[in-house]
């Protein structure tokens, strides 16, 4: 039985293999011979299924002992004069919003992804980013003691500023986590528990125009300078805490995730 | 003539091949497209990583040192870090590769801010943060053989507090085009050979056209389009990833996690990896291992020969770590563990790498 992959054509075999074509030397691919159909099955399916599992891992930082987000628990708001700089504090901050932190390096973690692939079908939106899987394994001193947001931003822009991709956030005592994210609107997941935990979060970054970046590669044969597009991103780990808690991260992995398969052209 | 390489596949159907009927020039060019799709956009990112919990004082240095395995084809690495300056005031720092101008191996194609003249960069305070890019052509670096990219971070005049790496990112760069018939490396088909209305011929493994060409490049793309799962730690004293001393396994506290690749339908297929660290052993003779623990289930160790405390690099035998495709949507736990064979030495660890062998 076939199985459709949306944009990347259709597969011979629904549980996923690649076949390998038949080897190359073999004489029936001379001048003038036609190519069954057969063969060509197998090279389609091969295609399908290698762009399906071309999936890349993106992130994998790892800080041994967990990185104290709070060392002497001395900066539970984000938002204050102790902690930013440069800038007039807020004074209505919006909660459950990208608004709610200042995304500087005290209260966030960045990490820059050049290179994106834009392959997923929206459906009358065209094509979107790949989803991307993030896994947090972290500790929480206290239950709901920290509020945890989880953004893409296009290019370099911090999620306070857009285009903003995707951003969930955890500390709806009333959600289970996993919820997928829908258009514009932020999805929560349930409060952080005490203890030592992973986190798993999936973005689904939203269809827009993307701004590409201009990058280098290489002349072929030559040694000199050629030009590329990409569209860049960034991931962005952030976080508030509450005055006696305490939050260390231990480590952030990030990798592609699969198309939904109830997602069609 | 070159081929311009598309940002996304085009689907092609399986009921558009009949039996009985041909199959068409323009079947292949899609084919064709598709294969340069993979093969020129889905790069891997080598490094992507937060080292903010590393920071030296004023004059101070980070070293590091990362695992690369390149794609075949010309390629370009862009390397970036965000500098972080613990401290009310700005700073200046600056960063370098050292010893990445032999014409041999990687080049710069533009040094950018890697050049090692200090910069200024804002403070953690700041919502301004700055970003030094530079471009490395690796093309001559060889296909298949694993490298090193050492990075030297230097935190110039602070006026006060610490400096260090906020995010560090080695990115493969995708290619617009592709030319196999300028360059015998680059990956995908000529499509001159597969013109609409041109007569298929079968060309060969070594011809820039073909049906041959066409599949071969694909089986090449199942084993020479890595994937890297890094863990970066400093070579810079208490900066590592971790220091071990005993002949019990010890973890190291972090897990991480992956998706992994399935090319083989068999129950037992699983997806092959190369285990590679970079490590010092205080000790003279007396070795460790390091092992992976892939869902809980450890895979076969790498021996850590003692180094008297000089920084050495180890490999496993390649793709003898076999990550299960069994877990759910393909997701694998990752904890790393190390272990010495008796006491005496201390094994200290930098960088661990998994890199995909299919």
């Amino acid at each position: 039985m076939t199985e459709t992959l949306g944009l990347y054509g259709e597969r011979i075999d629904a549980e996923g293999r690649a076949y390998y074509a038949p080897s190359s030397p073999d004489t029936r691919w001379r001048d003038g011979r036609a190519i069954d159909a057969g063969t060509a099955h197998v090279l389609a399916s091969d295609l399908a299924h290698y762009s399906a599992e071309s999936l890349r891992h993106l992130v994998c930082s790892a800080t041994p002992g967990g990185f104290d987000t709070n060392p002497g628990k001395g900066l539970a708001d984000a938002w204050s004069t102790s902690t930013v700089l440069g800038v007039a504090i807020p004074t209505d901050i919006a909660v459950d919003s990208p608004a709610e932190i200042p995304w500087n390096q005290l209260c966030s973690m960045r990490f820059l992804l050049p290179h994106s692939v834009r392959d997923r079908p929206r459906k009358a939106r065209g094509l979107a980013l790949r989803r991307v899987r993030v896994s947090i394994d972290c500790e929480c001193e206290l239950e709901d003691g920290v509020r945890l947001f989880v953004a893409l931003t296009s290019g370099r822009a911090r999620p306070l500023e857009g285009p903003l991709l995707a951003f969930r956030y955890t500390g709806d005592a009333g959600l289970v986590a996993g919820t997928d994210n829908v258009d514009e609107d932020y999805a929560a997941l349930a409060v952080l528990a005490a203890g030592r935990q992973t986190v798993h979060v999936v973005l689904e970054p939203n269809a827009i125009d993307y701004p590409r970046q201009w990058v280098y590669t290489r002349e072929s044969n030559a040694s000199g300078r050629q030009v590329s597009q990409a569209i860049s991103t960034t991931l962005w780990i952030g976080w508030t805490l509450s005055s006696a808690s305490n939050f260390a991260i231990y480590s952030v992995s990030a990798y592609e995730w699969p198309n939904p398969v109830t997602e069609s052209l | 003539m070159t081929t311009p390489t598309p940002t996304q596949p085009s689907p092609l159907q399986l009921a558009s091949f009949q039996v009985g009927r041909p199959v068409r020039a323009e079947h292949l060019v899609t084919l064709a497209g598709n294969l340069a799709f993979v093969a020129a956009h889905c790069v891997h990112t080598p490094v992507s990583c937060f080292l903010g919990g590393y920071r030296v004082a004023s004059g101070g240095t980070l070293e590091y040192e990362v695992f690369y395995r390149r794609s075949p084809g010309v390629r370009v690495l862009r390397v970036s870090i965000v500098p972080e300056i613990v401290s009310l005031t700005p700073g200046r720092v600056s960063v370098t590769i050292p010893g990445m101008d032999l014409p041999s191996e990687a080049t710069w194609l533009d040094d950018g801010e890697w050049n090692g003249v200090e910069r200024s960069s804002p403070s953690v305070y700041s919502l301004i943060q700055n970003e030094f890019v530079a471009w490395v052509d690796v093309s001559d670096v060889l296909v298949g053989s694993i490298s090193t990219i050492p990075v030297t971070f230097d935190a110039g005049t602070l006026s006060s507090g610490s400096a260090g790496i906020h995010s560090l990112s080695i990115a493969e760069m995708p290619n617009a085009f592709l030319a196999p018939e300028l360059e015998a490396d680059d990956p995908g088909v000529n499509s001159a050979s597969l013109l609409p209305g041109s007569e298929l011929y079968d060309g060969s493994t070594t011809t820039a056209g073909g049906l041959v060409r066409l599949l071969d490049e694909v089986q090449r793309w199942r084993s020479q389009w890595p994937r890297t799962v890094q863990l970066v730690g400093a070579k810079t004293a208490g900066a590592e990833l971790g220091a071990f001393t005993s002949t019990s396994w010890t973890a190291l506290d972090a897990k991480v996690y992956t998706r992994a690749k399935r090319l083989g339908k068999s129950t037992t297929y699983t997806h092959k990896h190369t285990l590679c660290v970079l490590y010092k052993n205080t000790h003279a003779t007396t070795a460790g291992k390091l092992r992976v623990k892939a869902n809980g289930s450890a895979r076969t160790s790498l021996a850590l020969p003692a180094t008297s405390g000089a920084w050495a690099t180890a490999y496993s035998t390649a793709g003898n770590q076999n990550l299960p495709v069994s877990g759910t949507d393909q997701v694998v736990e990752l904890q790393f563990e190390v272990q010495a064979d008796s006491s005496g030495p201390t094994i200290t660890i930098a960088t661990i790498a998994l890199i995909d062998e299919v």
